[in-house]
């Protein structure tokens, strides 16, 4: 089982057209592995059956000699993307008891291209945290020290693909929400061009800035599951109608002659530890060693992304959640007047943050308070999106940490919510930035723990992800992933 | 604010969110000290619309095997208006 376990996308394609295993016994290997690992809670709900029947489907196309480009991939599913007739509960109790009647655009995507569905993975309420600490589901565990958070909010998908309880997973990234909790489990996570991913069917939480993106061990795996994610959706209106690149074509290419920027502005950054400094470092030799020019560069209005971030999800967030009102679907609160379920059922049915940030929200929407804040963080993200603009032209792809810290202890989690939301402040830029990132495993802390690099490039070119990402694999020498295997 | 956002809060919880929300504010001022004439013209974004079309038709049952309750083909709420 173990060795079932360590392959990656290609190798078990390899296997599968090899007839050395069938897609029922990988599948079975990986739901054996979702059992062993549960006290880590990456799951919120498993789907055995559903999981054995593509399988059985899986080998029959593989036996007729026809396999889709990830015939048999056991994948799981972040808990925000509606899955027909499956649970989908973005982990709050307002959706404990939500069966959509239908399938997010990207789930189904994957699901044509042939994986098999393990079952949907925790997260923060409404996708609103990096810890993966919600009240309703219970925190998710690092796999690598389970005393430690995971971040968030794809947590449970990360810590599915960490933990060998899943070979891939599907995320999404609204302020930094896969390639965080990438860092933190030692796993690649990509936040695609915003539009590249369909939004359809996804539990929408920032409507402007949410990003589905793929979870994988490896950038080849990461490249190969963006491929069967992105396209196209005319359900979705912000859906960008762009060719999609064979994107793992660009893992391996070189980099020789090419340009990386250093951005200072985010190096004089206080809040980045000694630890997450001395690893920059080594990925700037790892790009000095490979050919490129390293060139510092400046994002002066970068500084404000985090609080621009905060007034726009926030104020997206309050309206999107205001459907949530215990009459169509979900929980309902008892009441005796309309209004009192209303506000009872929404009072009841949210946890502390997503309260937090709805008003928030509502505050900064409100009349008198609207240009001061909602407008203004609107012109902001303009200037953030032309610094990069302006540094794309001076580069081909930024090099930056993707967390200013190693994941912290549970137990140390800070109560102020402006200082939990630091932990977004090097991926944040990318999402208001409106740009392209992927964070990837490049070193341990003195603890122990996954440190991530990040590359950041312009939109649409996520190729260069790839591209570039392979450097830090190839230079990192990650020990391997902690599956909790014994012989 | 939380008349506005429907939300009931308990006594204790609306004193640590009003603790919380001061935090959040200030640090959001910081805003305040940027001037932004020089983009002062420049259009904000506006929401991309498309055609109001329902995407599957004849889901009504579908539909409201979701809710908490209904009766017939109609979602039941309690009463608005006390007669």
């Amino acid at each position: 089982m173990k060795d079932f376990l360590q392959l990656g996308i290609q190798d078990v394609l390899s296997g599968l057209q090899s007839k050395t295993f069938s897609v029922t016994e990988l599948v079975k290997a990986y739901l054996s592995q979702i059992e062993r690992t549960k006290s880590l809670n990456a799951y919120v709900t498993v789907t055995p059956e559903r999981a054995l029947e593509d399988a059985k489907t899986s080998e029959s196309l593989w036996a007729k000699g026809c396999p889709r480009p990830l015939e048999g991939i056991p994948l799981a599913i972040k808990d925000a993307f509606c899955t027909r007739h499956v649970l989908t509960t973005a982990a709050s109790k307002i959706l404990s008891n939500f069966i959509p009647p239908y399938e997010s655009t990207v789930s189904a995507k994957v699901a044509l291209a042939g994986t098999v569905c393990l079952g949907k993975t925790n997260l923060d309420e409404f996708c609103m945290g990096s810890t993966t600490t919600p009240v309703f589901t219970g925190a998710s565990l690092n796999p690598w020290n389970p005393e430690c958070t995971p971040g968030g909010s794809s947590g449970g998908s990360a810590v599915a693909v960490a933990s060998g309880s899943a070979l891939c997973a599907l995320g999404t990234d609204t302020g930094g929400s896969v390639r965080q909790p990438a860092a933190f489990c030692g796993v690649v996570g990509v936040k695609p061009t915003y539009g590249r991913c369909s939004r359809w069917g996804v539990v929408a939480f920032a409507s402007s800035l949410d990003t589905p993106g793929p979870l994988a061990r490896s950038v080849k795996d990461a490249a190969l599951l963006l491929e069967a994610m992105s396209g196209y959706d005319p359900k979705d209106a912000t859906s960008l109608n762009a060719e999609v690149p064979k994107f793992s074509a660009a893992v391996g290419k070189s980099v020789r002659g090419l340009r990386v920027g250093v951005p200072k502005d985010w190096y004089e950054n206080n809040h980045l530890s000694p630890q997450v400094l001395a690893l920059w470092e080594k990925g700037r030799q790892m790009f000095k060693e490979a050919g490129c020019e390293i060139v510092s560069v400046s994002l002066p209005y970068s500084s404000y992304s985090l609080p621009s971030y905060y007034i726009l999800a926030c104020a997206e967030a309050a309206s999107n959640l205001q459907r949530y009102d215990g009459v169509k679907y979900g929980f309902r609160a008892h009441a005796e007047t309309l209004e009192e379920m209303y506000t009872k059922t929404r009072g009841e049915g949210f946890g502390p943050e997503v309260k937090r940030r709805i008003l928030i929200g509502t505050y900064v929407l409100s009349q008198g308070y609207y240009d001061a804040y909602y407008t203004k963080a609107q012109r902001v993200r303009k200037l953030i999106q032309m610094d990069f603009d302006h540094v794309f032209q001076q580069v081909d792809v930024l090099l930056t940490p993707t967390t200013p810290t190693p994941a912290f202890s549970l137990k140390a989690m800070p109560d102020d919510p402006v200082t939990m939301y630091w932990n977004d402040v090097l991926t944040v830029p990318v999402n208001i930035g409106n740009v392209t990132g992927i964070s990837v495993p490049a070193g341990l802390s003195d603890t122990g723990l996954p440190l991530g690099l990040q590359i950041i490039a312009p939109a649409l070119q996520e190729e260069k992800l790839f591209q570039f990402g392979t450097i830090v694999e190839q230079g990192a020498s990650m020990p391997p992933l902690p599956f909790g295997l014994h012989d | 604010m939380a008349r506005l956002a429907h939300l009931h809060l308990e006594p204790d919880e609306i004193s640590s969110l009003e603790k919380d929300l001061s935090k959040v504010f200030q640090w959001v001022s910081e805003l305040e000290t940027l001037c932004l004439q020089a983009i002062q013209d420049q259009p904000l974004p506006v929401s991309v619309l498309r055609t109001d079309e329902a995407p599957q038709a004849n889901a009504r049952d579908e539909i409201l095997q979701n809710a908490p309750n209904s009766t017939r083909c109609f979602f039941t709420v309690p009463k608005v208006l006390d007669l």
